[in-house]
């Protein structure tokens, strides 16, 4: 039986916030090179929308895919879903990831379809730690 | 691209760059103005050797006048 320890990533530290930031490799098949990102943990988002120069360098024509509206406090863009694989601390996933031309955040966002159900997330704000189990 | 060898507390330094992260050892190791200039360094070719963890990290460091994030 394989058992695998919690992997713990330090937040980082931008212009005086601290945010829960992972690395993950991101790639369309296991049969591809996989691109090694940066991306910030976000439990308020129900789906994962990275940058859309993840997206060219995968390959990814972009409008290729599901079409969705995206919602949030600062109004609406449209994006299109892919499905990718995520290997993240010791798992690789499937999950579903939104790319938007219209993506002004400068950060890759993880939510939580396909991500937080594989995974037991513990933030820890007073260490500045997030643990993936 | 520049190579530089700086602490990962120092990413605001690079506020609207491209950087490639030493996520083991938490250096910046490269920066530039567009993605495609770091992307080899972030990319792990099929059967390439090289441990996964000495593979650097791609991050968009926000911009000076993007601060919180309400989404």
């Amino acid at each position: 039986m394989t058992v695998f320890l919690p992997e713990v990533f330090p937040y980082q530290k931008l212009r005086g916030d601290f945010y829960p930031i992972v690395s993950a490799f991101v790639n369309l098949r296991a049969d591809q090179p996989k691109t090694k990102t940066w991306a910030l943990v976000d439990s308020g988002a129900s789906i994962s929308i990275f940058r859309p120069e993840i997206a060219v360098q995968l390959g990814i024509k972009i409008e290729r895919g599901k079409p969705i509206d995206l919602e949030g406090v600062g109004g609406s863009i449209k994006g299109y879903i892919h499905e990718l694989n995520l290997q993240i601390s010791h798992k690789t996933i499937k999950c579903s990831v939104v790319f938007s031309k219209n993506y002004n955040v400068s950060v890759n966002l993880l939510g939580r379809a396909g991500f937080f159900e594989s995974f037991l997330i513990t933030f820890n704000e007073p260490k500045k730690q997030l643990t993936l189990l | 691209m520049k190579k530089v060898n700086l602490s990962t507390k120092q990413l605001s330094k690079f506020a609207g760059m491209w950087v490639a992260v030493d996520t083991t050892r938490e250096k910046i190791v490269a920066a530039a103005k567009s993605f495609k200039e770091i992307a080899p360094l972030v990319t792990k070719p099929v059967g390439s050797k090289t441990p996964d963890e000495r593979i650097p990290a791609a991050f968009k460091v926000p911009r000076k006048n993007e601060r919180y994030y309400i989404l």
